[in-house]
């Protein structure tokens, strides 16, 4: 027995959670493995168009909401323009922007406006004016009041003409192949009513024409650890639960959808703060209800490069807003969580997105001021303080490593050791200050939902990306 | 913990061999994670390197000159077997006739076709299908018995990777063979049955066709070849559209209209024209769509102009975007569509009298069809449509 009972069972509750946690990820690491190699062996990397016929993809409408995005917002769309898709058009939804971004869209795209001609199916604010530009048909730009991401989206929905929408966000740039890749999903299975691509780090990779034509791993310390975390979340995580069905989240910044399932659920929900999750668990909820069958998949292969935060202050907003969301949708789907009728749904994703993402950063922080008192009140055991460093530190680096081994081994995006290097100096430091302060923003997010609610929390901030110059 | 383990002698053993082993772990990860990395990008980069070289040593020769073989010798001993084999099975996809037998004679001669016909047998699916992909590229007699045999693996990924190979070999023994194993197969994805149809389409649009004429494929494989036709341009295909098209089944009528729109000509519009009335949206669509490729007669054009009012929206649009494709006369019907309120009609036509304003020299819709179009759009938007123009 111990000497102290309270003390002895905190710390085997940080210490069990960890371990718990860790494990978990280690699973997810191993199916991932799995899944991953036979995507690979049945999809390699090379190019499949030929393979597939022109006119078995399905044609997509992209929707691109941009509200003061002046600075990316034309290399973005024309990086767009040049996807090689058999048939896609561009919505670029203007959510009351005020700066000068239509000016610059007008001047590059020589658009003129036109009166709207679109059907109202999902309740959006109204849209000002519809510009369609004289160089590309497949250009439309859509002026409307600020309304949010949400509501600029469900405006573009009702813009969209086509079956399937991809939604972007206006400072991502896509690769050449990620549309043709990720259709592949709709065009071989019927069911599918969503599917997500990896987002990789764009910030200090360098472009040309809109074309990220390397992956480099970013210098600065910060970028670094979100590039790392974005690597291990993508190819372990959101794989491992889209093999079960029960992928919760698709990213906002590069998620594909049929049309006629989303509106059928009512489009983007503007009552929470992470619209992405939100609509992805009503599909889900939706799907189970009527036995449907509607499917939710990632596909690891196509590629949406997106700018993150590059200082802390955007980067508080962002996981705060993220966390707000997350709570927002977990609270909104309670009605799922451990329902068998909801399949994996239900039993594994709620759970472990309540438990070990939502409650997660409140443990962890609390196990680190835990240690620190303990410390402080000169009762730390050397035992309890090794095994946290383990758990917590040792075993988090390991899966770190491993998916940035998993990532290597099956598509070798760095082509320099050096960035490799990089990204594993990343998955080192993040754990010494990046994590901790994180954990703390998302705990805080419990009582920020409370006060902030649906507030978007500010315009991260943006930065011109790089040129490459020609050699 | 909390004092209770402290000062254990097993706890303290067992602590250490934990940390031990994690840092063990993550040192290894971490070294096979570089290593690993570095060593697979310096040997891609040596390949590339071999693979050009031996290129620009062979290329002579490999379009049947006399001393291929001496040459071939003596580039395998510069560049090695990869480098080598690589470039000669490259050279045979671009080849036909003597230069690409006599190329699958060379890698006969050098051992390669035999290496590969051995490693089909062995190792996992993964290994065995990149051998048959590569030995179907290699081709020879030896390729082709080494593929007939693994139609019958018990992996459906290299059963399909054999019957993709005797399909490339092109002879028609193997793509009969080809044909039969697929038909033989059941319950196969249907990207598999796609890919297939279309790789059949492309080396042997005959035996697909004659395939289809005997109507013994089920409904969806019949609409998949269609479609891969479609997608080839086979303009022998057509007998085979009019079939879809009297179909009683709604997605093969579609399939044939598609495929009709693809190989057909202009004298096929008055039967297009008659499907824009088919009781299936999807037929109509695609009859609508294959109509703006094939004819500008007054007939297609008034079906067309009636289709833009269609119940359904994706009727209407295609109508629209085959009218704006139709020239200035579908132009012009478009035009007075949008001034009568039509939104796909005047979606369509917008950006194409935007087009037109846009080029140097133009050639405008008739005045008539400008001025019915200036009610469809309030006064900002026809300034900024002259701005723009």
């Amino acid at each position: 027995m111990t000497a102290d009972p309270l003390l002895f069972g905190l710390e085997t509750l940080i210490l069990g959670y960890f371990l718990t946690l860790n494990t978990i990820y280690l699973v997810f690491t191993a199916i991932a493995f799995f899944d991953l190699l036979a995507y690979r062996r049945r999809w390699p990397q090379r190019d499949d168009r030929p393979l597939i016929a022109d006119s078995a993809y399905p044609p997509i409408s992209i929707l691109v909401p941009a509200h003061n995005e002046a600075e990316t917002v034309v290399e973005n769309v024309r990086s767009l323009l040049e996807l090689g898709y058999p048939e896609f058009e561009i919505v670029l939804i203007n959510d009351g922007s005020n700066d000068d971004s239509l000016e610059r869209l007008r001047r590059s795209f020589g658009l003129a406006a036109v009166p709207p001609s679109h059907r109202q199916r999902l309740p959006s604010r109204p849209v000002r004016r519809t510009w369609v530009s004289a160089r590309h048909p497949n250009l439309t730009v859509l002026d409307k009041q600020r309304g949010g991401k949400s509501d600029a989206l469900n405006a573009g929905i009702n813009a969209a003409r086509f079956p399937l929408f991809c939604t972007i966000d206006a400072d991502s740039l896509l690769e050449p192949d990620a549309l043709l890749r990720i259709a592949r999903a709709f065009a071989e299975d019927d069911r599918v009513v969503a599917a997500g691509g990896v987002i990789r780090v764009l910030n200090e990779a360098p472009v040309e024409r809109g074309r990220v034509v390397r992956a480099a791993a970013p210098r600065r310390p910060l970028l670094l650890c979100q590039a790392q975390e974005y690597v291990r979340g993508f190819l372990t995580g959101r794989s491992s639960l889209a093999r079960m069905n029960a992928l919760l989240i698709i990213a906002g910044a590069f998620g594909l959808f049929r049309k006629e399932a989303a509106v059928r659920v009512g489009g983007f929900g503007c009552d929470t703060v992470c619209e992405d999750m939100e609509l992805v668990a009503r599909l889900h909820r939706r799907a189970r209800e009527e036995r449907s069958g509607a499917r939710v998949v990632f596909l690891p292969d196509p590629v949406c490069w997106t700018q993150v935060p590059s200082d802390w202050r955007s980067l508080f907003r962002q996981r705060d807003r993220w966390q707000r969301g997350l709570l927002q949708s977990l609270w909104k789907h309670r009605c799922m969580f451990l329902d068998p009728r909801y399949g994996a749904v239900g039993l594994v994703a709620m759970p472990f997105y309540a438990f070990f993402e939502a409650l997660g950063p409140v443990i962890e922080i609390g196990g680190y001021l835990f240690l620190i008192g303990l410390a402080l009140t000169g009762r730390l055991d050397p035992t309890f303080a090794l095994l946290f460093f383990a758990l917590a530190v040792g075993y988090g680096l390991l899966l770190s490593v491993a998916a940035l081994n998993l990532d290597d081994l099956l598509f070798k995006r760095y082509g320099r050791t050096r960035d490799l290097a990089l990204m594993l100096c990343g998955s080192l430091i993040e754990f010494f200050g990046y994590r901790q302060v994180l954990a703390a923003v998302r705990a805080a997010g419990f009582v920020t939902v409370f006060l902030r609610g649906r507030s978007w929390g500010g315009q991260p901030t943006r930065t011109r990306l790089i040129e490459e110059k020609p050699a | 913990m909390s004092g209770a383990l402290a000062g254990d002698p097993l706890t303290g053993l067992w602590l250490g061999r934990l940390l031990v082993a994690m840092t063990v772990a993550i040192v290894v990860s971490v070294t096979f994670l570089l290593l690993h990395h570095a060593a697979s990008l310096r040997r891609e980069a040596v390949r590339r390197r071999r693979i050009e070289a031996a290129a620009e040593e062979l290329a002579p020769y490999l379009a049947g000159r006399s001393g291929a073989s001496a040459a071939m010798a003596a580039a395998l001993r510069s560049r090695g077997r990869f480098a080598v084999s690589t470039v000669l099975r490259r050279a045979r996809r671009c080849l036909a006739g003597d230069a690409e037998r006599a190329i699958s004679d060379l890698l006969e001669e050098m051992g390669e076709t035999r290496r590969l016909a051995r490693s089909a047998r062995r190792g996992g699916a993964l290994r065995r299908g990149r051998s048959l992909r590569r030995l179907a590229a290699c081709g020879g007699p030896r390729a082709r018995r080494e593929l007939l045999r693994a139609i019958a693996d018990r992996s459906p990924d290299v059963r399909r990777v054999a019957r993709e190979g005797l399909l490339e070999l092109r002879d028609p023994f193997s793509v009969r063979a080809a044909l039969a194993a697929f038909l033989a197969e059941s319950g196969l994805p249907h990207s598999w049955s796609r890919a297939f149809f279309l790789r059949l389409a492309v080396y042997a649009a005959g035996e697909l066709r004659r395939l289809t004429a005997t109507r013994q494929l089920t409904p969806n494989l019949e609409k998949l070849a269609l479609e891969a036709l479609a997608e080839t341009g086979d303009a022998a295909a057509a007998p085979l559209a009019l079939a879809g098209i009297r179909s009683p089944a709604a997605e093969m009528r579609a399939a044939g209209v598609r495929l009709l729109g693809a190989v057909g000509d202009h004298r096929w519009t008055p039967l297009l024209a008659g499907l824009l009335a088919d009781p299936e949206w999807f037929v109509r669509a695609a009859a609508a769509r294959a109509l703006g490729g094939l004819g500008r007669d007054q007939g297609t054009l008034e079906a067309l102009g009636q289709s833009l009012t269609d119940s359904h929206w994706w009727v209407r649009s295609n109508a629209a975007r085959s009218l704006a494709r139709l020239g200035p006369s579908g132009m012009n019907r478009l035009a007075r569509a949008a001034s009568a309120g039509h939104g796909f009609a005047r979606q369509a036509a917008m950006p194409e009298l935007l087009r037109l304003a846009d080029r140097p020299s133009p050639p405008p819709p008739d005045e008539a069809a400008t001025r019915d179009l200036a009610p469809a759009l309030d006064d900002g938007a026809t300034r900024d449509l002259a701005v723009a123009s």
